[in-house]
């Protein structure tokens, strides 16, 4: 008997130390992230002087710009991005801000500065839309991007706006995302100097604090 | 090409402990310490459970250790949180990091072995067994963006330097024929012969890579080299940019052979007196070789920008953009097996009751050498019984503790041992403050009776 009681002493000492707040068949795992915030580039848009005014035939050396319309353009963001990456965003829907860094490059040069004072404000509106692939609107809580701009000199500024969960939930639903970008005013303009290839640029990212979920 | 990365993040480099029982060097009664010193024979012939009869696992971490890792859940309901979990802020997980991490996963199975005595109690042992190893360098920076994101204090994201970031794992199948002689009363020499088939080598390694992963753009910049091998691996090639580069690695092969290896250890036994006998021994001298044909070789120099989608022209993002190998020419390589030095005392202290010993042992995997001593009490209280505790210094900056078990009654022979016991284990005996853990275990059948002469 006393070889037994040998025997289960020793192997009493390899048990005597557990500790169970180390249980590893118990992970509480709903709360592990990746990171604690990330700020994610994600898409870029150009819009020329040449899509905002219309340019009057026929001037010479210096050009006359009207603005006859308000400007409107749509972007399909989903096609871009993949599956891959939009399934990712919508798994991690909580804390989600879409960065809309705005920076206006038109009268980036001072020699096309207008020649009746400065300009008044150009209220552009971003829309951000969910659609099947029947062409249907999926719809969901509004995330639109009003940014009221000021048409100056090479002026840079950007605007955080909350994604909604009810968009980011119905993200993966939806076929194609596509982004609306819808001038509200027309600004009074007496009289412009612009160079059509002068780009007014628009650059998406996606901030998430929170870190991702996995 | 996803898979590639992702290899590149969970395999191997070139850095691996022992694969070896140091607690079991001087247990007489051991089936595997044959593995340590050819020249060894064990007190009786023996036949080993297919599948379990010698089964062992290492984990080694130069810097991280489970409670560095997992943390006892923070609302003290029960259980545990992993350091990925929003309310661990990190600090202590991310201040035990060294610059480069090294992680070693390395297992080791055999399939089948025998041991028996000749007429001259001269011994002879064949086996069958599976080794495999997995290592990998992994920079700070990876920790630190998997904990902490890219949003800097300084508001525009962080750059990560991940130099020497590195991953691979090697698989063989091991076919070993030893002979252990009793040269004269005193002396013994042994050696075993070994035929080994690789079944994978994988290696990937980056020699620069930075990211950049700023609020307006990311950017990773960097090059690196892949090669991989193995007996039912495939690649999957695409042209890229005008080049042909991998695409994904596939594991539906044909099991065709990759290669062939060579080995060979040799030891030695000298009994000086009636209480020391020493024992030097050189294991696994030899070399994998590849065939050039199976061979998936690939370079990497990446210098890819994305500020974002360019929506005008409809862009796509291409996860491949980032990192992509180009193919480059197949070449026959080769790979030198992880030699290992044993140099052992013993000094029977009470008869054969108990003894200690001293072991010395090195073992070099390319350009490292690991160093190990260790100093071993062995215990032989009833015939069936044997237990050793051992304490081991690791490059001097390690100190382990080990126990290990034999019990060998007429009808089968189990061991169980570790080299690195632990004072504070999880339920499931998983170490809590070791960065360093192996178990092994065996279960054979004996073959013969007791060898008095031993």
């Amino acid at each position: 008997m006393k070889k037994n009681y040998f025997f289960l002493f020793m192997l009493f000492s390899l048990t005597s130390c557990v500790d169970n707040d180390y249980d590893l068949s118990d992970i509480d795992d709903e709360n592990n992230q990746i990171g604690k915030s990330f700020v994610v580039p994600i898409a870029n848009i150009d819009i020329s002087a040449s899509e905002l005014f219309v340019f009057p035939v026929g001037s010479q050396g210096e050009t006359k710009v009207e603005i006859p319309e308000v400007f409107k353009k749509k972007y399909d963001i989903k096609s871009g991005l993949g599956d891959d990456v939009t399934d990712w965003i919508g798994d991690n829907n909580n804390g989600l801000i879409m960065k809309a860094k705005i920076t206006n490059e038109l009268l980036s040069n001072v020699s096309l500065k207008a020649t009746n004072g400065l300009l008044s404000n150009l209220l552009l509106k971003i829309n951000v839309k969910l659609f099947y692939g029947n062409g249907n609107e999926l719809k969901v809580n509004g995330n639109s991007l009003i940014k009221d701009m000021i048409l100056s000199a090479g002026k840079e500024d950007s605007l955080y706006y909350e994604i909604t969960s009810d968009f980011i939930e119905n993200l993966n639903r939806a076929d194609s995302i596509k982004i609306y970008f819808e001038q509200l005013n027309i600004p009074k303009i007496d009289s412009l100097l612009v160079d059509p290839n002068e780009l007014f640029k628009i650059k998406l990212s996606l901030k998430k604090d929170g870190g991702f979920s996995f | 090409m996803k898979k590639l990365l992702f290899l590149s993040i969970i395999l191997l480099p070139l850095f691996s402990y022992s694969q070896d029982l140091r607690s079991s060097y001087f247990m007489k009664a051991s089936t595997t310490r044959i593995d340590m010193n050819p020249a060894f024979q064990p007190d009786r012939g023996f036949a080993k459970i297919i599948g379990l009869g010698g089964i062992g696992a290492n984990f080694s971490s130069s810097s991280l250790s489970l409670d560095k890792v997992i943390y006892p859940n923070p609302d003290g309901e029960g259980g545990c949180v992993s350091v990925l979990d929003s309310r661990i802020d990190g600090d202590e997980f991310l201040n035990s990091l060294e610059d480069n991490n090294k992680f070693n996963l390395s297992f080791r199975g055999d399939i089948f072995g025998f041991g028996w005595f000749t007429k001259k109690q001269n011994f002879w042992s064949i086996n069958l067994g599976i080794k495999s190893m997995f290592n990998s360098t992994l920079p700070y920076g990876f920790f630190d963006f998997m904990k902490n994101g890219n949003s800097g204090e300084s508001g525009n994201g962080k750059t990560y330097n991940l130099k020497k970031l590195e991953a691979s794992q090697i698989s063989y199948a091991d076919f070993s024929l030893g002979y252990s002689k009793n040269i004269n009363s005193k002396l013994k020499l042994g050696v075993k012969v070994k035929y080994l088939k690789p079944i994978a080598d994988i290696n990937m390694k980056f020699n620069e890579l930075t990211f950049e992963l700023r609020d307006d753009y990311w950017r990773a910049q960097g090059n690196g080299d892949f090669h991989a091998i193995g007996m039912d691996m495939e690649a999957d090639y695409e042209m890229r940019d005008g080049k042909e580069t991998i695409d994904d690695l596939n594991f539906d092969g044909n099991n065709k052979s990759i290669g062939y290896g060579m080995g060979i250890d040799l030891g030695a036994e000298y009994q000086i007196n009636r209480k020391f006998k020493v024992s030097f021994s050189i294991i696994d001298l030899g070399k994998l070789s590849y065939n050039k044909d199976n061979d998936i070789s690939g370079t990497a120099n990446t210098n890819y920008s994305f500020s974002g989608i360019n929506l005008n022209e409809d862009e796509t993002f291409d996860f491949d953009d980032v990192i992509s190998y180009e193919k480059i020419d197949s070449e026959k390589r080769t790979r030198s097996l992880p030699t290992a030095i044993n140099c052992g005392v013993e000094y029977k202290v009470l008869g054969d009751k108990i003894t200690t010993g001293l072991l010395y042992s090195t073992r070099e995997y390319d350009e490292n050498i690991i160093r190990e001593l260790t100093l071993s009490c062995n215990f032989h209280p009833f015939s069936w019984v044997y237990a050793t505790a051992s304490y081991s210094l690791i490059e001097s900056e390690t100190s382990t503790m080990g126990l290990a078990l034999n019990f060998c009654p007429s009808w089968i022979n189990f061991f169980m041992g570790t080299d690195f016991i632990s004072f504070q284990v999880t339920p499931q005996y998983v170490p809590v403050k070791n960065n360093v853990a192996n178990l092994f275990m065996g279960i054979s059948l004996p073959l013969s009776k007791k060898n008095k002469k031993i």
